[in-house]
């Protein structure tokens, strides 16, 4: 008998799924309970910014685990509330 | 299902078994946990308010052949499960244990109620459901072939269940 699937999973292989998940939800349960401690009032983004660099192309570039790609989100946010719109 | 008169393990050696089982799982003996297993074991926590008939087309909480068994508990003690880290702890009571008969296999086939209190740093975690089993005899001794842990609340939205239920 062939047993697969029907598992709650991440984006990654289906031999992994199920495994993940408990902490993949571990952590959303922690990262709630950090954002509802309210102190510090800010969420820090900025592992990996000592080596973030951009290369010969202009793009922005981290390591895997470097937080770049939220760091470029909130930049773009900043940009596109600030910007000067034609009237 | 034939009678359960003719089961080859009465109530109370079953008994005993689950309640090793359950001890095994609370004190994470992982070894331990994971030798009571068959070679050809399925260890199945469906989720969803459906009843949860075929797990290949059913979402599950987890639904392990006995190679992944192995890895979930390899998993558990590499120390890297973060939601393990540390573990849990836990205390579960099983009861209102039936011998309900023997399957086409020829094993026994048990169910229980269980009642199990996680504590950890987010709270404590009162766990509860169904437990069905099917136990065979192997060399003499007894050994899980299958495990069905039905939660009452599986089809709401659940909080991290990462030790062994």
């Amino acid at each position: 008998m062939t047993l697969w699937a029907g598992r709650v999973g991440t984006g990654l292989a289906p031999q992994v799924w199920a495994f993940l998940l408990a902490d993949d939800s571990e952590m959303y349960e922690r990262n709630q309970r950090g954002v509802q401690a309210r102190t510090p009032e800010w969420l820090q983004i900025k592992r990996g910014m000592h080596r973030e660099r951009l290369d010969e192309n202009g793009h922005t570039i981290g390591y895997a685990t470097d937080e770049v790609p939220l760091r470029g989100i909130w930049r773009h946010y900043r940009q596109l509330m600030t910007e000067e719109r034609p009237a | 299902m034939t009678a359960s008169t003719d089961v080859a393990i009465d109530l109370r050696t079953a008994e005993q078994f689950l309640y090793r089982e359950a001890r095994l799982a609370d004190d994470h003996d992982y070894d331990g946990w994971e030798a009571l297993w068959t070679d050809d074991a399925v260890y199945w926590i469906p989720a969803g308010g459906m009843s949860a008939v075929d797990p290949t087309t059913q979402v599950s909480i987890a639904f392990d052949n006995r190679s992944r068994i192995h890895t979930r508990v390899a998993q558990l003690k590499s120390g890297k499960r973060h939601s393990q880290s540390p573990p849990s702890s836990v205390r579960r009571l099983v009861t209102n244990v039936e011998v309900m008969g023997t399957d086409d296999a020829g094993d026994t086939c048990v169910g229980a109620n269980f009642l199990a209190v996680e504590a950890r740093e987010r709270g404590t975690t009162v766990w509860a459901g169904r437990a069905e089993y099917r136990l065979r005899l192997v060399d003499g001794e007894i050994r899980l072939a299958w495990k069905k842990v039905t939660l009452v609340d599986r089809d709401r939205a659940l909080p991290t269940l990462s030790f062994l239920i």
